[in-house]
């Protein structure tokens, strides 16, 4: 096979610009105006038109193409960076979490099983059954973790217990009976005490006054001859006014007598709360 | 079934779109479906650069697994299509350069057998095998995109990643050296 002569590069690219279209109007031009190169375009369309029919049949070899397999470690990035990210902040926080309180229920004091007055109020005892013990809840479960971090468990404070009285129809001893049993308090009554019919204000028949153990007993104070003393330990004493007078102290200077709070302690507490 | 480029370029837009959204919202069909409508054409590349069925298969699955990695980081400076040649061709030649590496250290004999013709179309067909073996990877990759595919020169520009001028000098060249390579066979020996 002779070399071939070396077209010029403009030729060369309208040979080729040629060989390509598929516009026989522009293959006749060429023709016309380049005869001799006739025979060299014929070869590059022929050359050309096999290349391009050589393109692998995608119809017949493409559906034999594996279907994709989702590599295992190529879950996109963004969508599996996230949910990664949220798990390990969650067990950093509930790491956090467990530490702290585990640090907590170690250092903090035992919890208290007996209740004590802490107050002028009378405590009230826990129930035998049932009952909860402080920082516990009632399924034993400890407390602490309800709270802020770092915060020290605290008693909760012991609910009072509301009791009804008829405002007209009952008597004194009455009264105090009822007060004694639903508010599991220790009422003495010493011998020389009225039972007196109680009414409390203007209410009309029927209607109820309710209170704690404690606004009860005021109350009871206001409308008998009687003077309540708390003696501690969920134990009061009822004394006959006429009686106590002589303990109460003198007015003061203001010719105001002292208030009920400063009243005569004597051997009588007033400790113990409610 | 072939498909119809015309068709294709003129709802690609829009359905790749969706459909990258919708694969990046977590819909992991809609990759499927992305895997559907290019894996025929990711094949013709990659078996333009590779010539070979499987080495081509296993190239599909590469570059398919790349798109599937690093779709959100897909910028969309381009369009899906032309980016999804673009991975097929780097991965193609990334597959031809480890072929020849792997041709290189075995026996002659062997290496021999390794070549099998792989276009259909009788005889020209394989002077166009033979030819197209004779050309680097890359050149193989130009006149595949520019042949076979029937990419435009801008399109090209994005696939290979330079100006619409180099591929239009790269396109020359590459057809200059098919042409000695497949004329030097006694191909189209007819002028």
């Amino acid at each position: 096979m002779a070399k071939e002569k070396r077209l010029p590069q403009e030729l060369e690219d309208l040979l080729w610009t040629v060989a390509e279209s598929d516009d026989p109007r522009v293959r006749s031009e060429f023709e016309l105006r380049y005869p001799h190169l006739r025979g060299e375009l014929a070869t590059r369309t022929a050359m050309l038109d096999v290349l391009r029919h050589a393109k692998p049949k995608s119809g017949s070899e493409g559906s034999k193409l594996r279907p994709f397999e989702t590599p295992k470690s190529a879950r996109p990035r963004s969508l599996w960076l996230a949910p990664a990210l949220a798990v390990l902040l969650a067990a950093l926080g509930f790491g956090a979490f467990s530490l702290t309180k585990l640090l907590i229920s170690s250092s903090a004091p035992p919890p208290k099983t007996e209740v004590q007055g802490t107050g002028s109020e009378p405590s009230q005892a826990p129930p035998e059954d049932g009952g909860t013990m402080q920082g516990m809840t009632p399924d034993g479960v400890e407390d602490a973790g309800r709270r802020g971090v770092g915060e020290r468990p605290t008693p909760p404070p012991t609910p009072e217990k509301s009791i009804e009285l008829l405002a007209q129809g009952m008597s004194l001893m009455e009264a105090l009976d009822k007060i004694a049993m639903f508010g599991q308090v220790d009422i003495q009554v010493m011998p020389d005490v009225q039972n007196v019919p109680l009414v409390f204000g203007d209410s009309p028949p029927g209607a109820k006054v309710i209170g704690n153990v404690r606004q009860l007993l005021e109350m009871i104070e206001r409308v008998a001859p009687v003077r309540i003393l708390d003696n501690g330990e969920n134990a009061y004493l009822v004394l006959p006014l006429d009686k106590v007078r002589n303990l109460e102290p003198e007015p003061g200077p203001t010719g105001e007598a002292a208030p009920s709070s400063s009243r005569p302690r004597g051997p009588v507490s007033s400790s113990g709360g409610n | 079934m072939p498909i119809d480029a015309a068709r294709v370029a003129g709802m690609s837009f829009d359905e790749d779109t969706l459909l990258v959204q919708r694969f990046l919202g977590g819909d992991a069909s809609a990759f499927d479906r992305i895997f559907d409508k290019y894996k025929d054409r990711v094949y013709v590349v990659a078996q333009g650069v590779l010539l070979n069925p499987d080495e081509a298969q296993d190239a599909v699955q590469d570059a398919f697994a790349l798109i599937y990695r690093n779709l959100p980081r897909f910028r969309r400076q381009s369009s899906l299509s032309t980016w999804i040649f673009r991975v097929a061709v780097n991965t193609a030649i990334q597959h031809a350069r480890k072929l020849k590496h792997r041709k290189r250290q075995l026996p002659l004999s062997a290496a021999s057998d390794q070549e099998a013709p792989i276009l259909d179309g009788g005889a020209d067909a394989a002077h166009v095998h033979q030819a197209l073996s004779q050309l680097r990877p890359d050149d193989r990759a130009v006149l595949t995109l520019f042949y076979w595919e029937d990419l435009s020169l801008s399109q090209m520009a994005e696939a290979l990643g330079c100006s619409a001028n180099a591929v239009k000098t790269r396109v020359y060249r590459a057809r200059e050296r098919f042409r000695e390579a497949y004329t030097g066979l006694g191909g189209s020996e007819d002028g």
